[in-house]
């Protein structure tokens, strides 16, 4: 079985090729990938629920969710 | 699609060591239910609707206007989609909670053409149990 990965970079090198059947044109691709880095450098990924790794020994550390 | 294809094939696995996947999105059932009977999940689609869940997990985003102007274009209207007027996004993240609903593992990329491997989560998730 191939990698999830795998899978997905070969979608979005069939879509960045601008060839059928997904056809995108290049100023659309780069507008995504324009939106991806200013998301990327933002600090919302910081700022996520991810639980709280360093402590993570105690039952209680980690981020409760309800 | 792929994700959720990916992840039903680990589905087996999740399910022997106790766990259970559920995904959710903002998208409204009525879009979720064509999925979810094209790919013969074994594992609920959720809608988070109006983002709320996204919300308490610290993941919304809000599109920018050229983007959401792109969207519009291939007629990917968020608003009809979502129920919802201001074009926002969850990053994608996919969490391992404990029946505590504390946290043990996370993924979250702003990059959403980037994502974990599914065997990647069974570890964690065998260690968890296992420990």
């Amino acid at each position: 079985m191939t990698n999830l990965q795998d899978r997905l970079d070969e979608f979005k090198k069939a879509f960045e090729s601008g060839a059928p059947p997904y056809n995108a044109p290049p100023e659309a691709i780069e507008t995504m990938h324009r939106a991806t880095a200013e998301l990327k450098a933002s600090d919302i990924e910081e700022h996520a629920l991810k639980g709280r790794w360093s402590s993570a020994s105690s039952e209680d550390t980690g981020d409760r969710t309800a | 699609m792929m994700e959720l294809e990916a992840l039903q094939e680990i589905d087996p696995e999740v399910r022997e060591l106790g766990g259970r996947i559920v995904a959710l999105t903002p998208e409204l059932e009525r879009y979720t239910r064509d999925v979810h009977k094209k790919l013969n999940l074994r594992f609920d689609i959720l809608t988070d609707l109006h983002l709320k869940t996204a919300e308490q997990f610290r993941l919304v985003f809000v599109l920018p206007d050229y983007l959401r102007d792109l969207y519009k274009s291939f007629d990917s209207t968020l608003d009809r989609f979502h129920d919802e007027s201001e074009y926002r996004l969850p990053l994608p993240a996919r969490y391992m909670i404990d029946k505590e609903g504390i946290i043990r593992a996370a993924d979250v990329n702003a990059d959403y053409t980037i994502r974990p491997e599914p065997s990647e989560t069974v570890r964690q998730l065998r260690a968890l149990v296992v420990g």
